[in-house]
């Protein structure tokens, strides 16, 4: 095993494999910060260049486009609250907030560190995890899936600024719009009236832009002033100042940083949960654990720290299911799988016996990924000083961001009501806004929805209605209802401190 | 009765409505999960309307400050007229196709928001160029062409 372990990184030695990691870690950076292509479809268009390659670099090529695709969309969030990948979600929460007092350095300076060592970390846990994984992953059954696809909606309900029932309401949205569609094992149309281009349901592009980057477009236009003046906005030396002093702030938070990355990880080891789950999970006990925890939402970096970190850390989770256990635990693992089966490598058990070499050859591939990546996202952000975009009056940045926008809805299926489904959502995310309903919620919701269905189904047909009595799923149970009633107790025993002292 | 209690209201009808149509899906694997959630809502629907009818500050505790508490008091009119712009740039869309549409609107915008002529051609003419480098070229994607240019091509 030794052997395999340094010889899976001797082989990126090899100035052909190591090559085809950075173009795919470019690609991956730049795909990222694109609105609404994202990694995977930058991996599927890819993905027929690998039948002709070596495998090692073509493989290499498309891991490193998903590893670091998050880091690129997680700038958009920064930058304009605009995600660019479902998991940069979290981000947004305080990046913009910190973008707005013009610590947008600071906020990079956190993503760039979290997120590569983040990931590095995701890495060697998967590395000293080979020999326990399956009957770590093999003890989470279906109620175990649901109850952790409960809890990432309801803790990003009650941990995000606003009301709790309203967020817990935008999550259950989310779900029910998720439900658009023919079901897939019954065949039923629900709420479809009828309409083709309602018969697949809505895609995730079109949300995402209507919700946010609609909504943001809208209140830019309307105020008339940039994001930032940009006498307040940082450039240059002062700017790469801020970005280290972000990265600084991942060692004065280290032990939040590695709790983070534990917890993404484990999620990520989990096939079908994804990194949506892993970030809210992770901004969760953040903020839980936080001192400053009233200050989260208004732009500290700690909400940056965690999110980012588990998000990255999560990869080397997934990777390992994927190879180990032949389960791809997203869409792009399942692309990945793809490409792997295109090499004659047929991922599960068997890689830990006949292609070890290859598995730790991926693993490596994945940590030097996350850490080229992070040097190019600083170099992009420190020396083209991408924060003059937040500087840019907004006569020209709406319309110019609103035809990405609209460009991004549409090629995403190539259907033009696509764009009209952006339209609608950007209604609803701009009263939900004004209105104070939670659309990260609703979000991650739409994301979920489906599993949450495959979940709660097979959990009641194979247990019945009493499936939540496993003890994993209590387990789980216990720590959401213990998170939705840490605020109103303590709020009660504030109230009765103020009523005793007043 | 403030705007946010009509919001609501409208989700709950809207819920209450989805309860019925999916009570007369024919499969329970179609009902369960839809079922579950609509339901959910209109509890917590009901529970959030009460406390913003009764409007005491007990009874809105549980309200911390939202994404609106940190937002600049904006006029309705002006997220109308703004609308009324992204609504027109669909349309021009789908008659005209995408890139055509950037372009119209792109200058049209810029300079009904007070841009010089010459900065709203370059800016918009950059972003149509972008567009159809990356996506066109190198995605090779074919761009929606709108409902008159398609007639045209027959």
């Amino acid at each position: 095993m030794l052997e395999a372990f340094v010889q899976g990184l001797l082989n990126y030695g090899d100035p052909v494999a190591l090559g085809f990691l950075f173009l795919g870690t470019c690609i991956g950076v730049i795909i990222g910060f694109l609105p609404a292509v994202g990694g995977l479809v930058a991996m599927a268009l890819l993905l027929p260049m690998v039948f002709g390659m070596d495998r090692v670099p073509g493989i290499s090529m498309l891991l490193a486009i998903s590893a670091v695709s998050s880091t690129g969309g997680s700038i958009t969030a920064i930058l304009m609250n605009i995600p660019g990948t479902g998991p940069s979600t979290a981000t947004l929460l305080d990046g913009f907030p910190m973008t707005k007092k013009g610590e947008a350095g600071r906020a990079f300076g956190a993503l760039l560190a979290s997120s590569t060592s983040g990931g590095v970390l995701g890495v060697f846990m998967a590395l000293a995890m080979i020999p326990i994984v399956r009957p770590l992953i093999t003890s989470f059954g279906s109620p175990e899936m649901f109850f952790l696809i409960v809890m990432g909606i309801s803790f990003l309900a009650v941990l995000a600024k606003g009301s709790v029932l309203k967020g817990l309401i935008s999550g259950l949205l989310g779900i029910f719009i998720a439900m658009i569609g023919y079901q897939d094992s019954t065949g039923v149309e629900r709420f479809s009236f009828g309409n083709n281009f309602l018969y697949d349901g809505l895609s995730l592009v079109p949300v995402v832009m209507g919700l946010f980057a609609c909504v943001e477009l809208l209140d830019l236009a309307v105020s008339g002033s940039p994001i930032l003046p940009t006498d307040q906005a940082s450039a240059g030396k002062a700017l790469r100042r801020q970005i280290w002093s972000g990265m600084k702030d991942l060692l004065h938070h280290r032990f939040l940083w590695f709790r983070s990355c534990v917890l993404g990880y484990i999620i990520g080891l989990i096939p079908g949960i994804g990194g949506d789950t892993a970030v809210f999970v992770a901004y969760g006990q953040a903020k839980q654990t936080s001192r400053n925890r009233e200050k989260f939402g208004t732009g500290v970096v700690e909400g940056i720290i965690a999110p980012e970190s588990a998000s990255n850390a999560k990869e080397g989770g997934a990777l390992l299911t994927t190879l180990v256990l032949g389960i791809p635990g997203s869409a792009t693992m399942a692309l990945l799988m793809g490409a792997l089966l295109l090499q004659d490598v047929i991922p599960g058990p068997e890689m830990l016996r006949n292609e070890l070499e290859l598995t730790f050859t991926l693993l490596w591939g994945l940590a030097l990924a996350n850490i080229i990546g992070g040097i190019l996202c600083y170099l992009m952000a420190g020396y083209l000083n991408l924060t003059f975009i937040v500087t840019i009056p907004p006569r020209y940045l709406v319309p110019a961001i609103l035809s990405l926008v609209f460009v991004g809805a549409y090629v995403y299926d190539k259907n033009v009501e696509d764009i009209l489904v952006t339209l609608i959502f950007a209604g609803l995310g701009l009263l939900m806004k004004k209105f104070g309903y939670n659309r990260p919620a609703l979000l991650l919701g739409f994301i979920l929805g489906e599993f949450f269905e495959i979940y709660f189904w097979l959990s009641y047909q194979t247990r019945g209605p009493f499936f939540f009595l496993t003890p994993g799923s209590l387990i789980i149970m216990s720590v959401i209802v213990f998170s939705l009633s840490v605020e109103p107790v303590r709020q009660f025993i504030d109230n009765r401190r103020i009523k005793r002292t007043g | 009765m403030k705007s946010e209690t009509y919001f609501l209201l409208a989700i709950l009808i809207a819920m209450v409505a989805a309860t019925v149509i999916i009570i007369n899906f024919p499969f329970w694997q179609a009902k369960l999960a839809p079922l579950t959630v609509t339901l959910i809502i209109v509890i917590l629907g009901a529970v959030q309307l009460k406390r913003e009818i009764s409007a005491t500050p007990s009874a809105v505790s549980d309200d911390r400050p939202g994404e609106a508490s940190d937002q600049p008091r904006e006029s309705p009119r002006g997220y109308l007229i703004e609308g009324v712009w992204m609504i027109s740039f669909f349309a021009g869309i789908y008659l005209l196709g995408l890139l055509p549409a950037i372009l119209f609107f792109g200058i049209a915008y810029m300079k009904a928001h007070g841009a010089s002529l010459p900065m709203a051609v370059i800016v918009t003419a950059s972003v149509t160029c972008f567009a159809y480098i990356v996506f066109s070229y190198i995605l090779q994607i074919r761009f929606y062409q709108g409902v008159i240019l398609s007639a045209f091509l027959g």
